[in-house]
C-alpha cells in the first residue's frame, strides 16, 4: 500500500507542476507545414470506443485525450486529470480535472467545456452491453464511478491491481458527441466525425478518403506545431512507398518489410524502429484430444524451421522466442532457449505418446490420425501468412502430421476461434502494449466466448502463478513469477511460439522531433514540427 | 581511443601477401571472415590454434590478425562496461532503495564492488562499510566487503589500513582469492604471492564465477594473460555471480540474480593486454611492422601509455608508403594523445582543420570518436562533421553517424545520438552484429535505456548475447529496471 | 563500379514439387502445360524473384537475394547463367597497394532493369551506396554509364523498343513527373506537369505512345501520353473512376492495355481485378461500361510489373488470389473471358513474365525458398 502512497505523491506533485493554459508552445521550435502520412488501409471509425484496427487508433490518439497519460519517459502524466489521489486500500481512485479544456467546436457552434459528466458519460457508454468495444473486458475491474463535482470524479475498483492508475489511459469522449446518449455504435454520426479534446481536430474526410486533421489552436498543453496533419489511404504497399519517394506523402506509418531495402538506400528519409510487444504463433485447441497431449505439441514445435522460415519469409528481420513473451519485455525468461528444429526428435516424441506412421505417411494410434485443421485469417496482404502457412504443412507431412489449411475472413476467423471454438490449430500474432501482460491468455478463468484463451488452456499451476503476479506490489518477486510462467509455457507449448518482428516507420528528415509511441503511435505527434524553411 | 579499422583494412593485408603459405590461408581466411561477422571469439580461436603450424612469415601475419581481433573485443567489451555502468548501477541502486519487506541483503554488496570496479570509491567504500553483521547478509560475503574496504583504503593510498583489513577478512578460499585478487589489481606484494593463491584452486573444481573473475585478474596481474584467457574460457560468462533466494510464507519464493560488474572490464583489459602481445610479436617481423605500429599506437592510447603510443604514432608516420587515410587517422590519434597530456588547444585545433578539411568518412569518425573518448567539446571539428552528416548519406557512412551518435551519447544529447546511431545502423538487420558493430549497438542500447525505451534496448542485448554471453548482466539490469518503472495499461491485442 | 560475375556453383537439382493435395475445384480442371521445370537448379538458402525476359526471349534476368545481398543475375532460358550483377562503389582513392583493400562491397541498391531493344544492354535504378536513386546505363562491353545526377529520386525507367529513348519517372519538380531521355542527343525532357503525380511509365510496342498512371492515395488512373505529338496533346485518360488503376502493360500487338484495378462490387479495396481497354481510349473510363472490361477477378497483382500479356495479344497470364491452392496460375482469354488454371504444380506464384516466344516465367515457393520457373503452354489449334 505504501508504494500507491509515493505514487501518488509524485504524480500529483508532477500535476501541479506541468498544469499549463491553453496557448502556442513555448519550445522554440517553429509552427506551420502540412504532415501527408501514408497508411496501407482506410480507417473504419474515428471514435475511440468502436474502433477497433490500428489505423483508427491512431487517428483517435490525435483526437482525443485521457485522464492519464504516459510521456516520451513511460512517467504517468496528467492529462484531462490536473491531480489524484488513491485511498490507501487502493480502491478508490479521485481524480481532480482540469477546468481549461474545451471540445473541440463543432461547425458553427462554440466550443464546449469539458467536465466530469463528460467522464461519467464515457464510462457508462463504454460499458453499455449494447456498445460494442473491444474495452469492455479491460475495464470490467472498475467498479463504478461517480461525479463528485463539475470537475472531479470518483472511480471505485472492485480489487486494487498494480498500474491501475495507467488504465486509466482510456480516451474520453464528449457527452455531447453521441447521437444516441446510451450506447455506440457504428451506425451513429459521432464514430465518423469525432470532436475531441485533442491537439489535432478532424476537419474532414474527403471524397479520396483523406483524413483532413487541424492543429487545435486551444489544445491545453499548447498548440500543435504542425499546423495540418494528412492521413491518406493506400491499396498498395509498393504504390505507398513509391509515393513516399516521389514526394506525395511525407511519412509511412509502417513499412512493409520489402519496401525497407529501398527506402533505406534513400537519404532524405529516416527510418525509425519502433517496438510494439508482439509475437506470432501457432495456438492449440486443448479440447482436441490429440493437441491436449503435451508430446503432440511438442512434437509439432520441434518439425518446424522457425529460423528457415524468418530468413526466408521476412529476411530474418526479427527473433525466433522460446516463449509467451517478445525479447524486448522485462518478462523474458533468458535461461529458456528456443527448441532447435530437429525432425528426429519430433518422430520420437510422437512415438513416445504412441503414434506410428500409417500407410498414407500420417501418423495415427489407435485410427485416431494427426490430422488437423488449421484457421488462418486472411486479411490485407497475406503473402506472408500463406507462406508460413505452406511451410508449416511441409514441415508437418515430414513429420507425418496432416495439417489442412481453411482461411477465413477476418470475422468469421474469429467467431470459430474465438466464439466457436472450432478449431484444431490457429494462426495469429498478439500485440500488447507497453506491458506483458499474458493472463488473460493463458489463465483458465479466460475460457469462454469472446476471451483471450481460445485454447482452452488450463493449468493450476499456471493459474497460480499469473494470480500471485497480479497480486504482488514487488517488482523482482512479479520477474521471478513471470520467469517462471515462462519456463512452464515453454514446456507445455500451449502455443508454437514463433518470432518477433520488428517495425519501422518512414519519413521525410524534414520533420523533426519525432517521437513515437510504440503502441500508438501519434502521441507525442504535437511536438513534431517542421522548420520553417523545409514547410512546402 | 581514435580505432576501430574497419574490417577493410584488415582484409587488405590479407590480400596483399597472396603469395605466402596456401595451407594456413585456410585458417587466416576463415578467422578474417568470422572478424568479419564480428564474431571475435571464434576468429581468435581458429588462429591461436593455427599459429603453431604456420611458418614464420605467416606467423607474423596471423599475429598481427590475432591482435586486431583482441584489440576489437577489448573495445566492444570496454564499450559493454561503460553501459553496464549505467544500468547496472540504476537497477542496484533501486534495489537498495526498495523499501518494501523481501529487500534485497546483497544488492548493497553488489553494489559497492560495481563503484569500485569503476573507481567510485568514495560511494563504494560508503556501502560497504553499511555491510555490518546484522545486514543478513552471510558471513562468506561480510568477508568479502572487508576486502573491498580495504581495496577503498588502498585506493585513498592509506596501505596499512587495506593491508589490515585484507588480512582481518580471514581464510576461506574464496576470501583468499579475492585478497589475491585485491592485492594483485593494486599492485601490492609480487606476483608469486598472488599466483600461488591461484594456482592453489582445485583445477578439478568447476569454478564460481566470482573465483573465476578473481583468478581472471590475478593472472592479469601477473602478466599470465594466456592463463587469463584459459580460465575465462572455462565457464559460462553468462552465469550469475549470486542469487539470493526469499522464504516465501506460500507461493512463489522471489529470487534476484547478482553479477560481477568488474568482469567486463576485466574482459576489455584481458583482451588488450592479448592484442599487445599479439601485436608486438607481429611488429618483429619487418613486413607486419608498419601496421602492427598503427595497431600499437591504438593498443596504448588506449592504455594510457601514451609515451609509448606517441613512439608507434611516429614510427608509422615514418612510413614512406602509409597510405593518405591511416596517416591521417594516425594524425587525429595524435590529437588524443596530446589531448590527454594536456595540450588541449592543440589537439582541438587539429581536429578542427581534420573535419573542415572533410573527406574520408573514416577519418572523419575517428575525429568524433577521438572527441568523445576525450570528452573534449571540439565545438569547431563537431561544427563541421554535423555539416558533412546533413550532406553525406549511405552505407558507407555508417561508422561516421555511429561515432557522431557516440560523441552526442557522451555529451548526454541522447535524441541526437540516437538521430545519428539510427542513421548508421543497418535497418534490414537492425540487431545483427554481421551488420552492424556491436560497439555501435551497445552504444545505442544505451541511449534507448537513458531514455527509457527499454524494450529497443533489451532487443539489441537479446541478438548479442547470442555471440557475447558476457551482455546477460545488462540484460538482467535492464529487465529489472524495465519492470520497476513499467506504466501500462495493461491492453493486449490479436492481429 | 559495376562488377560482373561468371556463373555459380549451385546446388544439386530436387525433385519438382508435386502437384498439390489441395488443388482448385473440380469445375476449373485446368490444364496441363506442356513443361514446367524450374530455371537453375532449385536450391535452399535464397529467393529468386522478379523474372524478365529480354526482347528476344533469349536472355532472362531475374533477381536474388541471400540475406542481404540483392543482385541481378542474367541467365539463358536453359538456366545457364551469363552474367551475376552486382554493384559495388570504388574504393576509396589514396589507398595504395600496401594497404589496398581491395574488398568488394555490396551496399547498393539496385533494382528496376528495363532491356534495350537488341537485349545487350539495359537501364537500371541504383542508389550506387550513396543515398541517392539515379538511373545508369549497363553497356553491352559491361561498363556503366550514369545517365540522371539529381537528389530527388529517378527511377521507373522503361527503354522503348524503337529506339535509343527512355522514359523514366523524377521527383525534381516536387512530385512524380514523367520525363523522355534521349540517348542520342542526351537531352531530358518532362512529358508531364500539372498537380498530379505520375508513376511507371510503359512505352507503346510501336515507341510513339506512353502508358502511365497518374494520381494519389488508392485513386490512381491509367493515362496515355504521346510525346512526339505537335502541337502537344494533354494526357488522355484511360479510366477516371474512383478506384486504384496500376500497372497497365501494352499487349504486344499495341491495341489493348492491361491493368489492375481494385474495382470490385464489394468495394473492398484490396480486392484485385485485371481491366483489359482498348489503347486508342475508345472504351469507357469509368461505371458499368469500364466495369465490364473486367477479364479476371480475384487477382493477386504484381509488385514489379503489370499483367503479362502472351505474345498472342489475346491472352493473360495472373495469379489468381485462390487461397486454399496458394494463388496458382490462371490464363484468360480476353476476348472469351474465359479463365484457364494453369497446373504448374506450383505454390505461392508470383511476378509472372512472358517471352515472345510464349515461355511464361515466374517464381514459385519450393519448400521454404523462392525458385524462378518456366512453363510453357501447349500450343492448342
Amino acid at each position: 500500500m505504501k508504494r500507491i502512497l509515493i505514487n501518488m505523491v509524485v504524480a500529483t506533485a508532477m500535476a501541479f507542476g506541468t498544469a499549463t493554459q491553453a496557448a502556442p508552445k513555448t519550445d522554440g521550435r517553429q509552427n506551420g507545414g502540412v504532415l501527408n502520412y501514408g497508411e496501407y488501409g482506410r480507417p473504419a471509425t474515428l471514435d475511440p470506443v468502436t474502433s477497433n484496427e490500428t489505423i483508427s487508433l491512431r487517428i483517435t490518439e490525435l483526437l482525443f485525450n485521457g485522464l492519464v497519460g504516459i510521456n516520451e519517459k513511460q512517467e504517468l502524466v496528467p492529462e484531462l486529470a490536473e491531480r489524484w489521489d488513491v485511498s490507501k486500500d487502493g480502491r478508490v481512485y479521485s481524480f481532480f480535472l482540469r477546468k481549461d479544456v474545451k471540445w473541440h467546436p463543432r461547425e458553427g457552434e462554440e466550443a464546449r467545456p469539458f467536465s466530469a459528466d463528460d467522464v461519467v458519460f464515457t464510462y457508462n457508454i463504454m460499458m453499455h452491453p449494447k456498445t460494442i468495444t473491444p474495452l469492455k473486458v479491460r475495464y470490467e475491474f472498475i467498479d463504478k464511478v461517480e461525479k463528485t463535482g463539475d470537475y472531479s470524479v470518483v472511480f471505485t475498483l472492485k480489487r486494487p491491481i498494480l498500474n491501475a492508475l495507467a488504465k486509466f489511459s482510456f480516451k474520453i469522449i464528449p457527452k455531447h458527441g453521441p447521437a444516441n446518449p446510451q450506447y455506440l455504435t457504428r451506425e451513429d454520426p459521432f464514430v465518423q466525425h469525432p470532436i475531441g479534446t485533442g491537439p489535432y481536430i478532424l476537419k474532414t474526410v474527403t471524397a479520396d478518403r483523406e483524413v483532413v486533421l487541424v492543429s487545435n489552436p486551444d489544445y491545453f498543453k499548447g498548440a500543435a506545431h504542425v499546423d495540418k496533419f494528412i492521413g491518406k489511404p493506400f491499396a498498395d504497399q509498393n504504390i505507398m512507398a513509391q509515393a513516399l519517394m516521389f514526394n506525395a506523402i511525407d511519412m509511412i506509418v509502417l513499412v512493409n518489410p520489402r519496401n525497407l531495402p529501398e527506402v533505406q538506400g534513400d537519404k532524405r528519409f529516416v527510418l525509425q524502429p519502433y517496438n510494439a510487444l508482439s509475437y506470432s504463433f501457432f495456438g492449440y485447441n486443448l479440447r482436441n484430444p490429440l493437441l491436449a497431449d503435451r508430446r503432440v505439441r511438442q512434437a509439432i514445435t520441434y518439425a518446424v524451421n522457425r529460423q528457415e522460415m524468418l530468413d526466408s519469409f521476412f529476411n530474418g528481420q526479427g527473433t525466433v522466442i522460446s516463449g509467451p513473451y517478445a525479447p524486448g519485455s522485462w518478462a523474458y525468461n533468458l535461461d529458456v532457449k528456443p527448441v532447435p528444429f530437429d525432425p528426429q526428435r519430433a518422430r520420437q516424441l510422437l512415438a513416445d505418446a504412441g503414434y506410428k506412421p500409417g500407410a498414407d505417411g500420417i501418423m495415427e494410434n489407435g485410427g485416431k490420425k494427426l490430422v488437423f485443421t488449421l484457421r488462418v485469417p486472411i486479411e490485407k496482404e497475406s503473402e506472408a501468412v500463406k507462406r508460413v502457412v505452406l511451410a508449416f504443412q511441409n514441415y508437418l507431412k515430414a513429420a507425418g502430421v496432416a495439417i489442412n489449411v481453411q482461411f477465413q475472413e477476418w470475422q468469421a476467423w474469429k467467431e470459430d476461434v474465438f466464439v466457436e471454438h472450432q478449431f484444431d490449430i490457429m494462426f495469429a500474432s498478439w500485440v500488447f502494449d507497453d506491458s506483458t501482460d499474458i493472463s488473460s491468455l493463458f489463465h483458465s478463468a479466460e475460457i469462454g466466448a469472446w476471451r483471450n484463451n481460445f485454447g482452452g488452456y488450463s493449468s493450476p499451476e499456471v493459474d497460480g502463478l499469473i494470480v500471485e503476479s497480479k497480486l504482488t506490489l514487488d517488482h523482482e518477486k512479479r520477474r521471478t513469477i513471470n520467469r517462471k510462467l515462462h519456463a512452464l509455457l515453454a514446456e507445455e507449448q500451449p502455443y508454437t511460439f514463433l518470432w518477433t518482428l520488428t517495425n519501422y516507420s518512414a519519413y521525410h528528415k524534414k520533420l523533426r522531433h519525432v517521437q513515437i509511441h510504440p503502441y500508438k503511435f501519434f502521441s507525442f505527434a504535437d511536438e513534431w514540427f517542421i522548420p520553417a524553411s523545409e514547410q512546402k | 581511443m581514435t580505432r576501430r579499422a574497419t574490417p577493410a583494412l584488415l582484409l587488405a593485408l590479407m590480400v596483399s601477401s597472396t603469395a605466402l603459405v596456401r595451407a594456413a590461408d585456410d585458417a587466416l581466411a576463415t578467422a578474417t571472415k568470422f572478424y568479419d561477422k564480428r564474431r571475435y571469439e571464434q576468429a581468435a580461436r581458429l588462429l591461436e590454434a593455427a599459429l603453431p603450424r604456420l611458418d614464420e612469415a605467416k606467423r607474423a601475419q596471423a599475429l598481427l590478425v590475432l591482435g586486431t581481433i583482441y584489440l576489437r573485443d577489448a573495445d566492444l567489451h570496454q564499450a559493454f562496461a561503460r553501459t553496464a555502468a549505467v544500468v547496472e548501477l540504476d537497477y542496484l541502486d533501486k534495489l537498495v532503495k526498495t523499501g518494501i519487506e523481501g529487500r534485497s541483503r546483497y544488492a548493497r554488496l553488489y553494489l559497492a564492488e560495481a563503484l569500485l570496479a569503476r573507481g567510485d570509491t568514495a560511494d563504494a567504500g560508503r556501502y560497504f562499510d553499511q555491510l555490518r553483521p546484522d545486514a543478513g547478509v552471510d558471513t562468506g560475503h561480510l568477508a568479502l566487503a572487508q576486502v573491498g574496504l580495504g581495496s577503498v583504503a588502498w585506493s585513498r593510498k592509506q596501505t596499512d589500513r587495506a593491508r589490515a583489513l585484507w588480512s582481518v577478512a580471514g581464510n576461506a578460499p574464496n576470501v583468499a582469492l579475492a585478497r589475491a585478487a585485491a592485492q594483485a589489481n593494486a599492485g601490492d606484494g609480487d606476483a608469486k604471492t598472488w599466483l600461488r593463491v591461484a594456482d592453489g584452486v582445485n583445477p578439478e573444481r568447476e569454478l564460481a564465477p566470482r573465483a573465476r573473475r578473481y583468478l581472471l585478474e590475478i593472472y592479469l596481474a601477473a602478466g599470465a594473460p594466456e592463463k587469463a584467457l584459459a580460465t575465462v574460457r572455462s565457464g559460462d560468462l553468462a552465469a550469475a555471480s549470486y542469487t539470493e533466494t526469499f522464504r516465501a510464507a506460500k507461493g512463489t519464493a522471489k529470487s534476484i540474480s547478482f553479477y560481477d560488474y568488474a568482469l567486463l572490464s576485466d574482459l576489455a583489459r584481458l583482451y588488450r593486454e592479448l592484442a599487445r602481445g599479439s601485436l608486438e610479436r607481429a611488429a618483429s617481423d619487418e613486413r607486419m611492422r608498419p601496421s602492427a605500429q598503427y595497431y600499437l599506437a591504438e593498443l596504448y592510447t588506449g592504455l594510457g601509455r601514451y609515451e609509448e603510443a606517441r613512439k608507434y604514432v611516429q614510427a608509422f608516420l615514418d612510413q614512406p608508403q602509409a597510405p593518405a587515410q591511416y596517416r591521417e587517422r594516425t594524425r587525429v590519434r595524435e590529437a588524443l594523445i596530446n589531448y590527454r597530456q594536456g595540450k588541449r588547444v592543440e589537439a582541438e585545433n587539429a581536429w578542427g582543420t581534420i573535419a573542415e578539411k572533410g573527406g574520408d568518412p573514416e577519418v572523419l569518425a575517428d575525429v568524433a570518436l577521438a572527441c568523445a573518448d576525450a570528452g573534449a567539446e571540439c565545438a569547431k571539428a563537431i561544427a563541421s562533421l554535423v555539416k558533412t552528416a546533413e550532406a553525406a548519406d549511405g552505407r558507407r557512412f555508417a561508422r561516421f553517424n555511429f561515432a557522431l551518435g557516440t560523441y552526442y551519447l557522451r555529451k548526454k544529447d541522447y535524441a541526437r545520438a540516437i538521430t545519428y546511431m539510427e542513421t548508421g545502423r543497418d535497418k534490414s538487420n537492425k540487431n545483427k552484429i554481421e551488420a552492424n558493430d556491436p560497439e555501435m549497438l551497445a552504444g545505442l542500447a544505451e541511449a534507448y535505456y537513458r531514455i527509457r525505451k527499454f524494450s529497443e534496448g533489451l532487443e539489441i542485448f537479446f541478438e548479442m548475447s547470442k555471440e557475447f554471453p558476457a551482455v546477460r548482466q545488462i540484460q538482467e539490469a535492464m529487465q529489472g529496471v524495465y519492470s520497476m518503472e513499467q506504466r501500462s495499461a495493461g491492453d493486449v491485442k490479436i492481429l | 563500379m559495376l562488377l560482373l560475375r561468371r556463373s555459380m556453383i549451385l546446388l544439386a537439382a530436387l525433385a519438382l514439387p508435386v502437384a498439390a493435395d489441395d488443388e482448385p475445384a473440380p469445375e476449373a480442371a485446368g490444364i496441363e502445360p506442356e513443361f514446367v521445370r524450374p530455371l537453375v537448379p532449385i536450391a535452399a538458402g535464397r529467393n529468386d524473384s522478379n523474372p524478365l525476359w529480354s526482347p528476344d526471349g533469349a536472355l532472362i534476368a531475374f533477381e536474388r537475394s541471400r540475406g542481404d545481398d540483392k543482385e541481378i543475375v542474367i541467365a539463358r532460358a536453359n538456366g545457364d547463367i551469363v552474367q551475376t550483377i552486382y554493384q559495388q562503389r570504388n574504393a576509396a582513392p589514396g589507398k595504395n597497394s600496401f594497404f589496398f583493400p581491395g574488398v568488394v562491397e555490396k551496399s547498393s541498391y539496385n533494382a528496376g532493369i528495363s532491356w534495350s531493344p537488341r537485349g545487350e544492354r539495359f537501364v537500371y535504378m541504383s542508389n550506387a551506396g550513396e543515398g541517392n536513386y539515379d538511373l545508369y546505363l549497363r553497356e553491352a562491353d559491361g561498363s556503366t554509364v550514369r545517365l540522371t545526377d539529381h537528389k530527388e529520386k529517378d527511377g521507373h525507367a522503361h527503354w522503348s523498343q524503337t529506339g535509343e529513348r527512355i522514359v523514366f519517372i523524377s521527383g525534381r519538380s516536387g512530385k512524380g513527373d514523367v520525363y523522355l531521355l534521349d540517348l542520342v542527343a542526351k537531352t531530358t525532357t518532362a512529358l508531364t506537369g500539372g498537380e498530379q503525380p505520375y508513376l511507371y511509365p510503359q512505352w507503346s510496342p510501336d515507341g510513339t505512345r506512353i502508358a502511365v498512371i497518374r494520381g494519389t492515395n488508392e485513386n490512381h488512373d491509367i493515362y496515355v501520353l504521346e510525346p512526339g505529338r505537335n502541337p502537344p496533346v494533354p494526357p488522355r485518360a484511360l479510366s477516371t473512376w474512383r478506384y486504384d488503376d496500376l500497372r497497365p502493360v501494352w499487349s504486344p500487338d499495341g491495341k489493348r492495355i492491361a491493368f489492375y484495378t481494385n474495382y470490385n462490387p464489394a468495394g473492398d479495396p484490396k480486392t484485385w481485378a485485371i481491366a483489359v481497354v482498348a489503347a486508342d481510349g475508345s472504351d469507357p473510363t469509368e461505371g458499368e461500361g469500364l466495369a465490364a472490361r473486367l477479364v479476371a477477378t480475384d487477382v493477386i497483382p504484381d509488385v514489379e510489373r503489370g499483367p503479362a500479356w502472351m505474345p498472342d495479344s489475346r491472352r493473360i497470364v495472373y495469379v489468381r488470389n485462390e487461397k486454399q491452392a496458394f494463388n496458382p496460375i490462371y490464363v484468360v482469354d480476353v476476348d472469351q473471358r474465359s479463365n484457364i488454371w494453369l497446373r504448374t504444380g506450383t505454390k505461392i506464384n508470383h511476378d509472372v513474365n512472358c517471352s515472345r516466344t510464349g515461355v511464361i516465367a515466374f517464381r514459385a515457393q519450393v519448400d521454404q525458398w523462392d525458385q524462378i520457373f518456366l512453363a510453357k503452354l501447349k500450343e492448342t489449334p
